[in-house]
C-alpha cells in the first residue's frame, strides 16, 4: 500500500521533470558550426581575447566537434556553456543546464 | 568443519575489502582526473554524481536479488546486511557532489538564478528526498521510526526517477541514465513476475 504511495510520487516527479525539460529540448547534441577545415579556424586564444574584451570570465575552453565550446560567467552574470564559429567568431548557442538562453538565428 | 569455517572466515574478510574498494573507487578516479593540467573543479560534476546515482541503483539491486535467490544463500545475506552502509555511501557521494557544485558556483546568486532550470530543481529535490532515507539509516532511527521506517526508506523511488530527469537534462540524452538503471529495474521486474509464475504453477 505504502509503496504504491511512493511510486505514484515517482510518476508525478518524473512526469513534472519531463514536462518541464521538454522546453529545454537536450540542445546541446546538435549544436553545429559548419566551421570547414581546421586550417581556417583562428585559434581558441583568439576567442578567449575576444570573449575577455566583451566581459565574460572564461573557466574553460575547448574544441567540441566543429564549434568551440566556452564554460564561463557571461558579461550579464550568468554562469553557462557556450559555443561560438571557429572561423566568424560568432556566438551560436548559450546554454544554463540545459536551457537555451541564446541561439543564433 | 573448523577449516571450513575459517574459509568463511577469510571469504567474507576478502569481500569486505572489495566492497571498500569497490565504493572508494570513483573518488579514487575523481581525485586522478584532478592531476589533469587542463582540470577544472567543474569536471568533477559528472563522476561525483554518477558515483551517487550508480551507487543508490547498486543498493537498491540487492533487495530484489536476495527475493529471487532466496533467502539462504551466504552471499546474497552478506549483501543484505552491507546495503544499509552502501546506501549511505550513495549518498555521501551525492553530499560530495552538491559541495562540489557550490564551490564551483561559488556565489549563492548564481545558484539562485538557475534553481528553477529543470535540471537544476530535479537535482535539489533529489538531494532533499534522498537524505531522509539516509538520516534514517541507523538502528536508533530504525527504532523511533517504526511501522514509518519503510515508508521513508521508499522515498528513494521518487528520487531515481528525479535523478534519471535531472542527468539527461544536464548530460544531453538519455541513453546513460536509462543504461545504467536498466539492471536493477530488471531485477525488480523479474522479483515482482515471478511469485505471479509461482502462484499459477500451485494453483493448478
Ligand atoms: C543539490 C542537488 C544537485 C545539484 C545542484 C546537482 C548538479 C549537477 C550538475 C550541475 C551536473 C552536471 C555537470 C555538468 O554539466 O558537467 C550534474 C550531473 C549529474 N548529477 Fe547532479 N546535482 C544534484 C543532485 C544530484 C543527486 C541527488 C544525484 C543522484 C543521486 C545526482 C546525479 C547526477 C548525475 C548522475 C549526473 C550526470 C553524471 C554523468 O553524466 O556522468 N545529482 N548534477
Amino acid at each position: 500500500m505504502k509503496a504504491s504511495l511512493s511510486l505514484r510520487l515517482a510518476a508525478a516527479l518524473m512526469g513534472a521533470g519531463l514536462a518541464c525539460a521538454s522546453g529545454t529540448a537536450l540542445a546541446h547534441g546538435n549544436v553545429t558550426c559548419n566551421a570547414g577545415p581546421k586550417e581556417n579556424w583562428k585559434s581558441l586564444d583568439t576567442l578567449k581575447a575576444k570573449m575577455t574584451a566583451e566581459g565574460w570570465k572564461i573557466t574553460k575552453a575547448h574544441p567540441n566537434k566543429d564549434c568551440y565550446e566556452v564554460y564561463g560567467i557571461t558579461p550579464e552574470g550568468d554562469k553557462v556553456e557556450s559555443f561560438w564559429h571557429p572561423v566568424t567568431l560568432e556566438k551560436r548557442l548559450v546554454l544554463r543546464r540545459g536551457q537555451v538562453l541564446y541561439k543564433a538565428p | 568443519m573448523v577449516n571450513g569455517v575459517g574459509q568463511m572466515r577469510s571469504w567474507r574478510r576478502i569481500a569486505n575489502v572489495a566492497l571498500a574498494v569497490l565504493l572508494a573507487l570513483p573518488l579514487g578516479l575523481m581525485l586522478q582526473g584532478a592531476q589533469q593540467e587542463d582540470w577544472v573543479l567543474a569536471d568533477a560534476l559528472p563522476p561525483s554524481g554518477e558515483a551517487a546515482a550508480l551507487i543508490m541503483f547498486a543498493a537498491m539491486a540487492i533487495g530484489p536479488l536476495a527475493r529471487l535467490a532466496g533467502g539462504r544463500s551466504e552471499a546474497v545475506r552478506w549483501l543484505m546486511r552491507r546495503r544499509r552502509n552502501i546506501g549511505v555511501v550513495a549518498f555521501a557521494y551525492a553530499a560530495l557532489h552538491l559541495g562540489i557544485y557550490i564551490v564551483d558556483m561559488g556565489a549563492f546568486d548564481l545558484m539562485l538564478a538557475e534553481i528553477g532550470a529543470p535540471g537544476i530543481w530535479t537535482g535539489w529535490l533529489a538531494l532533499a528526498l534522498m537524505a531522509l532515507p539516509a538520516a534514517a539509516s541507523n538502528d536508533r532511527a530504525m527504532r523511533f521510526l517504526r511501522g514509518w521506517w519503510k515508508p521513508v526508506q521508499r522515498l528513494v523511488y521518487p528520487v531515481v526517477a528525479l535523478t534519471l530527469v535531472h542527468w539527461a537534462i544536464l548530460m544531453y540524452g538519455w541513453r546513460e541514465p536509462l543504461v545504467h538503471v536498466a539492471p536493477m529495474l530488471a531485477l525488480y521486474a523479474a522479483a515482482v513476475i515471478r511469485p505471479l509464475f509461482a502462484r499459477k504453477r500451485t494453483d493448478r
